[in-house]
């Protein structure tokens, strides 16, 4: 039994635990040369900021019309594509290695693009420019993140169609970032309030990737500690995770700082199955599920429905209707936060009466709340797949008339509009959302394991879980295909 | 040193993208709109119901008032129209003087090149049903001559813009659900749906429909007459009716006035054009183009007891001491 497996009583999958895993560092010295070296992240994140910048650009001076606007279509089609279908399920948070946000709040502390600063800032080997002051321990969850990502989306209907709109949150979220920094240590911001990084921490520890410790040993023996502290060949880590003891993808940003600052090269990028990290730790990361869920369900019914009245309240501040705002925004809030963790309980506590546990029902809840993430994740991924088949044609305008005024830079300015396959997208989406529930099933189970005593009693135990997974997944399917 | 000349580099290139994008998209949209034409940059807003020459960028739609396009050619002089929308899909029209119908998607540009031959103060129209405020969206098209263009004085006084009104905010005591009463509510409804942008301030008529036979949108101020009332008394009576919600066809048997079969053919042909529309217009010109000016349907905006409410106010207005 190891550390983490001592500290939360929860057995780690053998597969993951015994280093099945393939290194993809081992594999590809090349690809170890490029992560290793200093201007790695920026040069990673420059191409990443440019876009940024001119999608901010474009929501203030650009077209108002979404279709026509860069800000709209590579926001809102083409990036939200590849963080929920790609880049979350395969490289776990890999956005926030190339994420331009804390671009500003990196360089205001460090006071440098590249190089290393060596000086002492509390327990970190590097000087660091700021208040430095320690993010409030009560603070130290995701709770203000599910809080904003769920404020956010409630006048979703707005922000993923007006430029302006998406251009203020985008430029709000760039200077919070950078004011955080200049207060608090690390990357706070990202840590504790970025409302995306909410989410991609529930959802990375599905990925298929880990950047993990190589051996245990030479943690346990290394006194440097680099890769928390820093050193002189790179920063300490700006997540304060230590690699040691890591076991989670959840709270690392993939900034490849300790791979830099290892002494001992005992980092490794490794490949691993989907959804091997079977382990929430508190009821903010539950909830995170429970809200993410929640509002899959209702971008479903706003964005790809037939309702007209539901859609008309969700977009009030185009159509003036607050009062059917106002409802609508009620009942999201209560499903996410209330309606949705009731039903989620009222299974556990049926998976206790089943199996006559000794564990709390909160206790179970909290456990087998882990099958919302690739629940959760492969449903955001189905409702995903239209928006780019349906929409991706938008790009291929846009990349050529990025701010919408008529531009024709590369000769793509007027190709049309043109779904692609919409007939077998409902397919696709039957395909994603049994493989989720598949999953959500088998990754039950082995959360089962952990909770009961043996194998009859967790099988047992999972049943009434696995009826909920059953339920979310008819409820998605009534809502894609109908 | 080496690491210092990665750190310079990495400034570098950090400044030249804050500073070089914004001014290679200034100077990219300056060479890429020069024309040795007159560009006349027209962008339809549904929402404010006008055909504008500002800009109308993505941080200014929901905060800025544009003015409505008052546009000023000679005649002769080679001009592109580029036509762009906002928001929804309209057309733009100008049928005397031969431009359009263009139908403008929103966001696509549609560059027209275009050489008025008439002069003279001709209007343009959208001919789509584009929201709310879609009967306002009209201006004019002046074409000068060339000595007109020269006289400076001559040709501001010619080239005021005439169009009037602009499209306003809904009318609130409409919007507050409060039971406003009979009359006064067909008055503001008569208001809130621009119904006055064809049929006139105070329903007084006089807008120009071209090519339609009778020249201009008819009145409503002597709906009285047109429906056949013959006195005061009887248009009260008949307020009362229509206030009551009585269906005026079990009426027929029992008519409350002399004249009331006559009076209910009239009604019954006005409120259905209210309701469903009057899309088709007799040209004066059978050969030439269809007028621009057409009723549409307000069935869905307007009840059976709103339109009732709509026509008592003008029978209620109509002066019969000039009778």
């Amino acid at each position: 039994m190891n550390k983490m497996e001592k500290e939360s009583g929860i057995k780690i999958p053998m597969d993951v635990k015994n280093g099945k895993n393939t290194d993809l560092l081992t594999k590809f010295p090349l690809l170890k040369r490029i992560l290793k070296a200093r201007s790695f992240q920026f040069i990673i994140i420059l191409p990443n900021l440019f876009v940024f910048y001119v999608i901010i650009l474009a929501g203030i001076i650009g077209s108002p019309v979404g279709n026509r606007n860069i800000a709209i279509v590579f926001i809102w089609i083409l990036w939200w594509f590849l963080l929920i279908a790609i880049m979350v399920p395969f490289a776990s948070r890999v956005w926030c290695t190339m994420c331009p946000l804390p671009f500003f709040g990196d360089l205001f502390q460090r006071m440098a693009f590249i190089k290393v600063r060596l000086g002492k800032t509390a327990y970190l080997r590097n000087k660091m420019f700021g208040l430095n002051k320690k993010w409030p321990k009560y603070l130290t969850n995701i709770w203000i993140q599910n809080i904003g990502f769920l404020t956010l989306c409630t006048f979703s209907a707005v922000l993923v169609t007006r430029p302006f709109v998406t251009s203020i949150v985008l430029g709000l979220m760039l200077l919070l970032g950078t004011v955080m920094s200049m207060i608090w240590k690390l990357r706070s911001f990202c840590s504790y309030i970025c409302p995306v990084s909410g989410f991609l921490s529930l959802y990375s520890s599905a990925a298929t990737m880990e950047l993990r410790r190589i051996d245990n040993d030479v943690c346990l023996k290394c006194k440097d500690k680099g890769c928390y502290k820093g050193n002189e060949k790179g920063y300490g880590c700006p997540w304060s995770e230590y690699m040691g003891t890591m076991e989670r993808n959840n709270y690392c940003g993939l900034c490849t700082e300790c791979l830099k600052t290892c002494p001992n090269d005992n980092i490794g990028l490794n490949t691993r199955s989907f959804a091997s990290e079977t382990i929430i730790k508190g009821y903010d990361e539950s909830w995170k599920g429970f809200i993410m869920l929640a509002l899959a369900m209702a971008y479903s019914v706003i964005l790809l429905g037939t309702n007209g009245t539901i859609k008309n309240w969700a977009n009030a501040p185009e159509t003036g209707n607050w009062g059917g705002f106002f409802i609508y925004a009620a009942i999201l809030w209560s499903s996410a936060l209330v309606v949705v963790p009731a039903v989620f309980y009222f299974f556990a506590y049926l998976s206790k009466l089943i199996t006559k546990s000794t564990q709390s029902v909160k206790e179970i809840f909290k456990t087998f709340s882990y099958i919302l993430v690739p629940l959760g994740l492969l449903a955001w991924i189905a409702f995903s797949f239209p928006l780019i088949f349906v929409n991706g044609s938008y790009i291929i305008s846009v990349i050529s008339d990025p701010l919408g005024w008529g531009w024709n830079l590369f000769g793509t300015a007027g190709f049309k509009w043109q779904p692609l396959v919409p007939d077998y997208l409902g397919y696709v989406q039957l395909i994603l959302l049994l493989t989720g529930l598949g999953f959500a099933i088998s990754r039950g189970y082995r959360v089962s394991l952990n909770i009961f005593k043996d194998e009859h009693t967790a099988l047992m135990g999972l049943l009434p879980m696995a009826g909920f997974a059953l339920l979310v997944t008819l409820a998605f399917l009534t809502f894609f295909i109908g | 040193m080496k690491k210092n000349i990665k750190e310079i580099i990495a400034w570098a290139l950090v400044l030249v993208i804050l500073v070089g994008t914004p001014i290679i998209i200034m100077y990219y949209s300056h060479t890429n709109n020069h024309t040795q034409k007159r560009m006349i940059h027209l962008t339809g807003v549904a929402s404010q119901g006008v055909w504008t020459e500002d800009e109308v960028e993505a941080a200014d739609l929901t905060f800025k008032t544009f003015k409505r396009a008052n546009i000023v050619l000679t005649q002769g002089e080679e001009v592109i129209f580029r036509f762009t929308s906002a928001d929804v899909t309209h057309t733009f029209y100008a049928p005397e003087i031969g431009l359009g119908p263009i139908v403008v998607e929103a966001g696509h540009y549609y560059d027209i090149p275009f050489t008025p031959k008439l002069t003279g103060k001709f209007t343009y129209y959208c001919t789509v049903f584009c929201g709310h405020c879609h009967n306002f969206m009209r201006g004019n098209i002046v074409v000068l001559t060339s000595e007109q263009a020269a006289n400076r004085s001559l040709a501001a006084s010619i080239t005021m813009d005439t169009i009037r009104p602009t499209c306003c905010a809904p009318y609130r005591e409409l919007t507050d659900g409060t039971n406003l009463p009979f009359l006064k509510r067909g008055k503001l409804l008569f208001l809130d749906n621009g119904c006055y942008t064809c049929h006139g301030d105070s329903g007084k008529g006089g807008v120009y429909n071209p090519n339609y036979v009778n020249r201009t949108i008819p009145d409503l101020i002597t709906l009285a007459k047109k429906l056949k009332i013959g006195d005061k008394q009887e248009a009260d009576s008949l307020i009362k009716i229509l206030e009551t919600g009585t269906e005026l066809d079990k009426l027929n048997d029992n008519p409350p006035f002399a004249s009331y079969c006559r009076f209910y053919a009239q009604y019954n042909s006005i409120s259905t054009k209210i309701k469903d529309g009057a899309p088709i217009v007799l040209k004066a010109d059978s050969l030439s183009f269809n007028p621009p000016l057409t009723m549409p349907s307000w069935s869905a905006n307007l009840s059976k007891r709103d339109i009732n409410s709509i026509i008592a106010y003008f029978i209620s207005i109509y002066n019969w001491d000039n009778d």
